[in-house]
């Protein structure tokens, strides 16, 4: 079974957006955002989906990546 | 939105759980000026005059609602009652313990949903105790009905106290009480449904 992998830390390296500046616009605290990077989230609303693609300029499929097991 | 809803909840849970506290802290201290009391006069009752003049003062018994007032020396065996007193202080001792220990439990649950979520193995794991507490303090009450009921059959002396033709007979009635068992059930689903809460609130947790 394969796994989705979360590639924000790339997106926010190509739009030279910091960790800091995307957790203002977003509204979720660094400490989440770094889960995220991380992938150590088990979900994700559409709402933040939302809220990162417009800060990031971005498409949710940007985001995503799925990795075959 | 979903932190704000969060924090509108945990305002009013807060503030009925901030009350429960108090309340409880209240009945910590009681149970704990209780507890020492009980040792105090258990520390007594290992005097033998101490207790030979407890026992003594002992000069009534209760028949349901009727209090039948006793001649000294006669029908109550004040050195019996002398003997098997302090080991009642041991009973009441523990079963002031076992409410103790349940009210800090209820401290420490009230303090971490407070603190995080009511829906942590904390919580659920406290509750499965409180049903354990519940089973000994059902048995140990049972053990008291049995130890009074032995005291006053060994510390009275029916015989004569109910000496007359019209008097066929007597009975110590002991009963015991299971109602705790379904009580203890109860606290113990209630620990299995927190339980299941807590795996709901790691699963909200992770979602961003």
């Amino acid at each position: 079974m394969g796994r989705i992998i979360l590639r924000l830390d790339r997106v926010m390296a190509d739009r030279k957006v910091s960790l800091k500046e995307l957790s203002d616009q977003v509204g979720i605290t660094n400490v989440n955002l770094s889960k995220m990077k991380t992938g150590k989230i088990s979900a994700i609303r559409f709402s933040t989906l939302e809220a990162i693609c417009e800060a990031l300029d971005c498409q949710p499929g940007d985001l995503f990546e799925y990795e075959k097991g | 939105m979903f932190i704000e809803e969060r924090n509108h909840m945990n305002k009013s849970l807060g503030k009925s759980l901030e009350v429960a506290a108090k309340l409880l802290k209240i009945a910590r201290t009681i149970l704990i000026a209780g507890l020492i009391f009980i040792a105090i006069l258990f520390a007594f009752s290992l005097s033998h005059s101490f207790m030979g003049a407890a026992a003594a003062s002992v000069n009534s018994i209760y028949l349901g609602k009727i209090e039948l007032f006793i001649k000294p020396g006669l029908a109550i065996d004040s050195a019996v009652l002398a003997k098997m007193m302090p080991i009642s202080f041991v009973f009441a001792a523990a079963l002031i313990g076992i409410i103790l220990y349940g009210v800090i439990l209820l401290e420490e649950i009230i303090k971490t949903s407070l603190s995080s979520s009511p829906f942590s193995s904390a919580v659920s794991r406290n509750l499965s105790k409180i049903s354990l507490l519940i089973i000994a303090y059902g048995v140990l009450t049972m053990g008291v009905e049995f130890y009074t009921s032995l005291m006053i059959g060994k510390g009275y002396n029916f015989a004569l106290l109910f000496n007359s033709s019209a008097i066929d007979g007597y009975n110590i009635k002991t009963s015991f009480d299971l109602s705790f068992v379904i009580f203890a059930a109860m606290f113990y689903l209630l620990s299995k449904v927190f339980k299941y809460g807590e795996e709901l609130q790691t699963l909200s947790d992770e979602t961003l």
